[in-house]
């Protein structure tokens, strides 16, 4: 067995225990940014290690198979590690703002979290799965809480966070008993060779859409999303900020294991399930997201939206579609998390977590609205920002397929998420006019303290360069993948 | 010439300008704003200009100055930068408007700075459009290009700026939306794939692109760049757009990103989907016709300045649109005359509108009169301007509505004279709604004695104006060798089309 395959989640964990050792020896009460620079400087070294890592050939296996530590698993991990990186540098100061009590815990969990989806990326098995997603999903359930005592909402979010996941969970849990039953074996290669000359029962079926559905619930699908909008406003930010990419992403990790490797030869009976979801999730969450006032349920509707996107190149099921995904999954990750920052600081600034908070931005602090700028753009998938070109090549994908296989649904499915992209147009530029167009009070820049400036920084040079020259991020998940 | 990538200097001289303005430009900074714009603008006219110079005119077919290099290899895309007889025009065109619309701007003083960023931004995307000859590129300047426009609206605009950007941007991104899907349509149904303008020209006649695909397409991508040329029923965004742009925005909204929309249908819809065209052509050209006529009764009807230009502008590229649904030599020659003719008389117009309204305050017909008695200069330019859109001969909008109607009317089909005979009808109230114009505006005793106190247009405002009156001269007088380019750089055009069965 070949140990050294899971150097990076150790690193991550060894880095989680270091963590909460220096958290034990400092007195509680006080800042503790120390701990969060310390965290964020060792997560930096784990991504530099895991890119000068050679590329894996082939798929090589750990723990008798219930871990695989391919590139695809790669891909992702260096996505969670930087969204991981982003959300320690958001957190720097936020703590400190609101008054934290548990900002040691904080950094902890945060850790854990993400070694934890770091092992999703690498589940070989329904139960490594099952197990790394609980664990996953247990630490954000605190994290979301962890403004309890300060805010009220925060508990409640937490709460609820907990109760629908839980159900999700079930859904899973149940959905993996039932494919056990039938086929008896959980691994997953072990399903893709046992589907090829299965009978498909209605029982099959009905596993498979219970953990999609479980799945969908992870990566906020309508009807699916419930829990999204109620935590993203309600949890810490860079909590909300972390979740709404880094879980997310895990989610697409999941299901490109689960139904795209697993289940490819059923694409033809579970993609009329995730297009329904699908459309459900563009209409549904562009037409709500018009109608928000609060900052960051503005960002969780464009966020449950941006999963309907990601779905394409699932849908597709395509080499193009995979890469697709991931190009996608990383431009969103620093776009949304650039988002997610400047909203932090305006409403550290302002006391104000709604929209209007931003009125007059652009006079006020001129490089945070254009970061704000290019953020809502590349959001809105509008030239020359990563999410344009993101979309464009999920758009690619799902027409490829759709005329080279003929499946007309797909074609009509990727041509109304681009009528749908239009709608979503509206709201993020009225984000852009309530900071450039609208005036607000005074000509006060908005303190940008150095975590945050350096966490905008990286993501803004992210979004413009994967907009403007995406060819080198390509070559690099191209050759990642076999 | 040498390897001197001057195509690429063109679009990134005011782009990258507008983008180091934005990083190393001081905020307080406003009247360096505006003298870096002009730089910035003056370099991409002087490089046009060597352009003119360089070209050679016996080739105008063929795409020149080719700058080429794979951009995103793995899904088609190169860096692909030409320009042939009809690029060379439109990069002309812009030049001119973005330097005088710079020029129109000199009291910008609310928020200079963001301004002519924003300008040379949009001028810049504009530049690169009508040189590339990928289409992906070609689409992301193209969106480049639109977007600025929310904000230059919404914020230097007047009256229902806020409604108007967000109207604009939204229908102007819709018919994008069409565009990307139809792009990608192009992409996967040529083999091998490819984005190369050429490319897929080939591809079409080498007969890849069958009947049901390019009749299916064909009116996607006519639709989608119809939304910027203001095609009836997608104009609606314009009239509240420019009126509500502040002056140099109208310019070069009216004056070359409306061309944009028709150079894309001329170079990528018809260029790529010939079946396609000759199939919609006729219900194309009954939208165009609402286009001519409406827009000019439209205009008869306003009683705002702007608006009446804005009104003008939709009816004048219903007659460029009309142009290109002829599919015949002389209608496309017309057409991109016509792009050209009108975009310096629009120009014209929304810069003299602009300065009026800068000294009276108000642009209601009825409440200004007599203006030729206090500033002589802005009444002449006006009456020129004027004198082109209702097509005079000897100015140079004449020549190119004269090639489309005698286009449209040498067709073969009944259905394309009648057409041609009703369109011309619309100079009757064009004449109508520029003549009153005049009278109200500028003839008659002076209505409020506030105006007798008003000044001539100072030198700065000078400059432009006589630039965009002598284009507009020099093209009316002497159209030869403007036509003899254009002629030759249709020729590839009108060849795809007529290589089919009519």
């Amino acid at each position: 067995m070949n140990l050294s395959l899971l150097a990076p989640e150790f690193s991550v964990l060894g880095l989680a225990l270091l963590v909460f050792l220096l958290d034990l020896f400092t007195k509680d009460g006080g800042s503790k940014a120390f701990i969060g620079w310390t965290a964020a400087a060792g997560l930096a070294g784990v991504l530099a290690l895991l890119l000068s890592l050679p590329l894996p050939a082939g798929a090589p296996l750990a723990f008798n198979g219930l871990y695989i530590g391919d590139g695809l698993a790669l891909v992702f991990k260096a996505l969670f590690l930087a969204a991981a990186l982003l959300a320690v540098l958001g957190s720097i100061d936020y703590l400190d703002v609101k008054g934290v009590r548990w900002q040691g815990e904080h950094y902890l969990l945060l850790l854990i979290v993400t070694a934890a989806m770091m092992a999703l990326a690498s589940a070989g098995d329904l139960l490594s799965l099952y197990v790394a997603l609980e664990l996953n999903a247990i630490g954000f359930y605190a994290l979301t809480s962890l403004l309890k005592g300060r805010s009220l909402v925060s508990s409640e979010a937490g709460l609820k966070y907990l109760i629908l996941g839980a159900v999700a969970s079930a859904f899973l849990l149940y959905g993996i008993s039932i494919l056990y039953g039938l086929s008896g074996t959980l691994s997953l290669p072990g399903l893709a060779a046992w589907v090829r000359t299965a009978e498909h029962g209605p029982a099959l079926f009905l596993a498979l859409a219970l953990v999609t559905a479980a799945l969908a619930f992870k990566v906020s699908l309508v009807p699916f999303h419930m829990w999204a909008p109620d935590v993203y406003q309600a949890a810490p930010t860079p909590v909300a900020a972390y979740l709404s990419v880094g879980s997310k992403a895990a989610g697409v990790a999941l299901l490109l294991r689960v139904l795209d490797a697993a289940f490819g030869d059923l694409i033809g009976v579970w993609d009329k399930l995730l297009m329904l979801l699908m459309a459900f999730t563009f209409v549904w969450a562009n037409v709500v997201a018009l109608k928000q006032k609060d900052l960051k349920r503005l960002l969780a509707y464009s966020s449950v939206a941006q999963a309907g996107y990601l779905m394409i190149g699932v849908v597709a099921g395509t080499g193009l579609g995979l890469q697709a995904v991931l190009f996608y999954a990383l431009v969103y990750l620093f776009t949304n998390m650039a988002a997610f920052q400047v909203a932090q600081l305006v409403a550290a600034d302002t006391g104000r977590e709604d929209i209007d908070a931003l009125k007059g931005l652009a006079v006020r602090s001129p490089g945070l609205a254009l970061v704000m700028l290019m953020a809502m753009l590349s959001l809105a998938g509008i030239p020359p920002f990563g999410g344009f070109f993101g979309k464009y090549f999920l758009f690619a994908s799902g027409v490829q397929e759709a005329l080279d296989a003929g499946r007309p649904w797909l074609l009509a499915l990727v041509g109304f998420a681009v009528v749908m992209s239009i709608v979503s147009l509206f709201y993020y530029l009225v984000v852009v006019k309530r900071m450039y167009i609208e005036d607000g009070a005074g000509d006060r820049p908005v303190p940008v303290p150095p975590a945050a400036r350096l966490s905008l920084a990286l993501c803004s040079l992210a979004i413009l360069f994967s907009g403007v020259y995406p060819s080198p991020i390509l070559a690099w998940i191209r050759r990642a993948l076999p | 010439m040498g390897a001197f990538p001057i195509l690429s200097a063109i679009w990134l001289a005011p782009f990258l300008t507008g983008i180091a303005m934005m990083l190393f430009l001081p905020g307080k900074a406003v009247g360096v704003a505006k003298w870096v714009a002009l730089v910035a603008a003056s370099a991409s006219l002087g490089l046009v200009a060597w352009l003119c110079f360089n070209f050679d005119y016996a080739q105008a077919g063929q795409c020149q100055f080719v700058e080429k290099f794979p951009l995103i290899p793995e899904l088609g895309v190169d860096y692909h930068l030409g320009a042939d007889g009809i690029s060379l025009l439109m990069l002309v065109l812009n030049a001119v408007i973005l330097f005088t619309g710079v020029l129109a701007s000199w009291g910008q003083e609310k928020r200079a700075k963001e301004f002519f960023i924003l300008l040379l931004l949009l001028g810049g995307g504009v530049f690169g459009v009508f040189s590339s000859f990928n289409l992906y590129v070609f689409f992301v300047l193209y969106e480049v290009a639109v977007l600025p426009m929310y904000l230059l609206i919404g914020i230097w605009g007047t009256g229902p700026k806020e409604y108007s950007a967000m109207k604009l941007t939204l229908m102007l991104m819709g018919g994008s939306a069409f565009l990307l899907i139809g792009l990608l349509a192009l992409y996967y149904g040529s083999t091998p794939h490819t984005l190369d303008l050429f490319a897929l020209n080939a591809a079409a006649r080498a007969g890849q692109f069958s009947d049901a695909f390019q009749i299916l397409w064909f009116p996607v991508l006519f639709l989608g760049f119809g939304v910027l040329a203001a095609l009836w029923p997608f104009h609606t965004w314009s009239p509240d757009g420019h009126a509500s742009a502040p002056t140099a925005v109208s310019m070069l909204h009216a004056g070359v990103l409306m061309k944009l929309g028709a150079y894309g249908c001329l170079r990528v819809a018809i260029f790529l989907l010939p079946v396609g065209a000759h199939t919609w052509a006729p219900s194309l050209a009954v939208l165009c016709l609402v286009n001519v006529v409406y827009g000019s009764i439209g205009a008869a009807k306003q009683t705002d300045l702007k608006y009446v230009t804005a009104y003008s502008s939709v009816s004048h590229m219903g007659i460029v649109l009309l142009g290109l649904s002829t599919l015949d030599t002389l209608g496309l020659n017309g057409a991109v005359l016509q792009m050209f003719a009108h975009g310096i008389m629009t120009g014209t117009f929304f810069a003299l509108i602009g300065m009026t309204y800068g000294r009276t305050h108000t642009r209601i017909m009825s409440q200004l009169g007599g203006l030729a008695k206090v500033m002589p200069f802005l009444a002449a330019a006006y009456v020129v301007a004027g004198m082109a859109g209702l097509g005079l001969p000897g100015l140079a909008s004449f020549p190119a509505e004269l090639l489309v109607f005698l286009g449209a009317y040498f067709t073969q089909s009944l259905f394309f004279k009648g057409v041609a005979l009703v369109a011309a009808t619309s100079i009757v109230f064009t004449s109508l709604y520029v003549l009153r114009v005049l009278q109200k505006t500028f003839y008659g005793p002076i209505t409020d004695p506030h105006f007798s106190g008003l000044k001539d247009a100072s030198l700065v405002e000078r400059v432009p104006i006589i630039i965009l009156v002598l284009v507009m001269l020099a093209v009316g007088i002497y159209p030869y060798p403007v036509i003899h380019l254009i002629d030759a750089s249709v020729a590839p055009i009108a060849q795809t089309l007529g290589a089919l069965p009519k």
